[in-house]
């Protein structure tokens, strides 16, 4: 229960920073995803087996609160989750890079979700300017704020879970 | 059937129909009150956290450099003198103007709008899209569609409104287009926004001659913003032979990416004129 509170505490600062600070600090016009990072570093840290309703409830609120469609922040944030939980049972040896992993196909397969959506909706974009300005800068940033971001979840995790029980 | 329905699975499945079902609710706005009386504080919060990151900003971008202080200070004194005299002999102006207004029977029109106050608490997550959230909503009085500006000139509009915080999708969104007209040209164009937060000027007719620096304002076109607010500034244009119009890149008379505090033009009413469409 401890573990619950304190990960869904760590997500409103999160939550609360990625709205008031990192998404009006861009690098170009890309911007680091906090929210992304939180959950792909959690994914690989939980050691609950309903960690999956948590990291559903993160999702949706993004997808209520953005505004993309509701799906796209849940099907991408699930699918990073899942991978990392996946992850973390082939790779548990060499977490960080497991961390880079998700950060790096995160950004990518949430940007190629943004870009769906905006194809869809008629809009006209020009591949190279979207790459050189916007997913480059953001993928650039998340690698960056992935190694504090998991810092901070490996020692979180440390006192939620302090002999590794499985609840 | 009885391993499909064991304690262990049906724990699972009632857990995942709970939350299924919670976020049903949420999505069909019946949890609408209870999101409203959590989401005061934390709004609240936000608004905080977002001062402390704009004074951060401040603190670190501000100019140091005293000697430096001191020559833009001459500079801005004697830009302020030049000023000063164009005020008396626009004033000048003015008072013949009223005059010839007068006799040809026309009134000035000053349309006094009124006018809500905000502060910027958060940006959208996505970098595709320029949105940005405030720490006003319906209960404050604002509604969807409703402009939004600055002292400067125009910011954009309602998007989405809760309670008590509202999006606002700028005019550098890719979706967001305004139509405008020029200064001194008295053409009439539109400007978009773009993925990467650009604006640029369409719809420009190949025999007008725009120079750089031309002052766009809204146009009134459209129904969805009031004329007269001021946009932005042309900063290049480009005229090709096999097109029909030109086109440029603006310069937006606010600085939408440290956009901070708004003001809501809460007494105009968009027109939706889809239905027009053919």
């Amino acid at each position: 229960m401890l573990a619950y509170v304190i990960v869904s505490l760590g997500y409103l600062a999160v939550l609360m920073l990625q709205y008031g600070a990192v998404s009006r600090t861009p690098l170009l016009s890309g911007t680091a995803d906090l929210v992304l990072l939180y959950i792909a570093a959690w994914s690989l840290h939980q050691q609950s087996k309903r960690f999956w309703i948590l990291a559903l409830i993160f999702a949706a609120i993004i997808g209520g609160i953005s505004i993309n469609p509701f799906f796209l922040p849940v099907v991408v944030y699930m699918a990073v989750y899942y991978a990392g939980s996946f992850i973390k049972g082939q790779v548990w040896q060499t977490p960080l890079l497991a961390m880079f992993l998700l950060t790096f196909t995160g950004t990518l397969l949430l940007h190629i979700g943004y870009l769906g959506v905006l194809f869809f909706e008629g809009q006209a974009f020009d591949w190279r300017v979207v790459l050189t300005q916007i997913t480059l800068p953001s993928v650039l940033l998340n690698m960056l704020l992935a190694i504090p971001v998991h810092a901070i979840v490996t020692e979180l995790a440390r006192i939620v879970y302090p002999r590794g029980i499985d609840l | 059937m009885q391993k499909i329905f064991n304690p262990k699975n049906l724990r699972n499945l009632i857990i995942a129909l709970v939350v299924v079902g919670l976020l049903f609710l949420a999505v069909s706005g019946y949890l609408t009150p209870l999101f409203s009386l959590g989401s005061s504080p934390l709004i609240g919060t936000q608004g905080w956290l977002s001062r402390q990151y704009g004074a951060m900003r401040d603190y670190f971008t501000s100019p140091r450099d005293m000697a430096q202080l001191r020559s833009r200070n001459a500079q801005l004194e004697s830009e302020l003198a030049l000023l000063q005299g164009q005020i008396v002999a626009l004033q000048e102006d003015l008072g013949s103007m009223r005059v010839l207004e007068a006799l040809m029977g026309f009134e000035k029109e000053h349309p006094e709008y009124r006018y809500q106050a905000a502060t910027v608490i958060g940006r959208e997550i996505s970098p595709f899209q320029q949105y940005i959230i405030i720490d006003k909503g319906s209960n404050q009085g604002i509604r969807h569609g409703m402009p939004v500006v600055t002292e400067k000139g125009l910011v954009g509009r309602i998007d989405a409104v809760i309670a008590n915080a509202s999006r606002i999708q700028l005019i550098s969104d890719a979706r967001s287009v305004v139509n405008v007209r020029m200064q001194t040209q008295r053409v009439e164009a539109q400007i978009n926004g773009s993925l990467t937060g650009e604006i640029s000027i369409n719809m420009v007719p190949q025999n007008v001659d725009v120079q750089v620096g031309e002052v766009l304002l809204t146009s009134g076109l459209g129904g969805s913003y009031p004329p007269n607010i001021f946009v932005g500034q042309v900063l290049t244009m480009q005229s090709r032979q096999n097109t029909l119009f030109q086109t440029g890149s603006v310069q937006a008379m606010v600085d939408l990416t440290a956009v901070s505090a708004v003001l809501v033009i809460t007494d105009f009413t968009p027109v939706d004129i889809t239905p027009l469409l053919p």
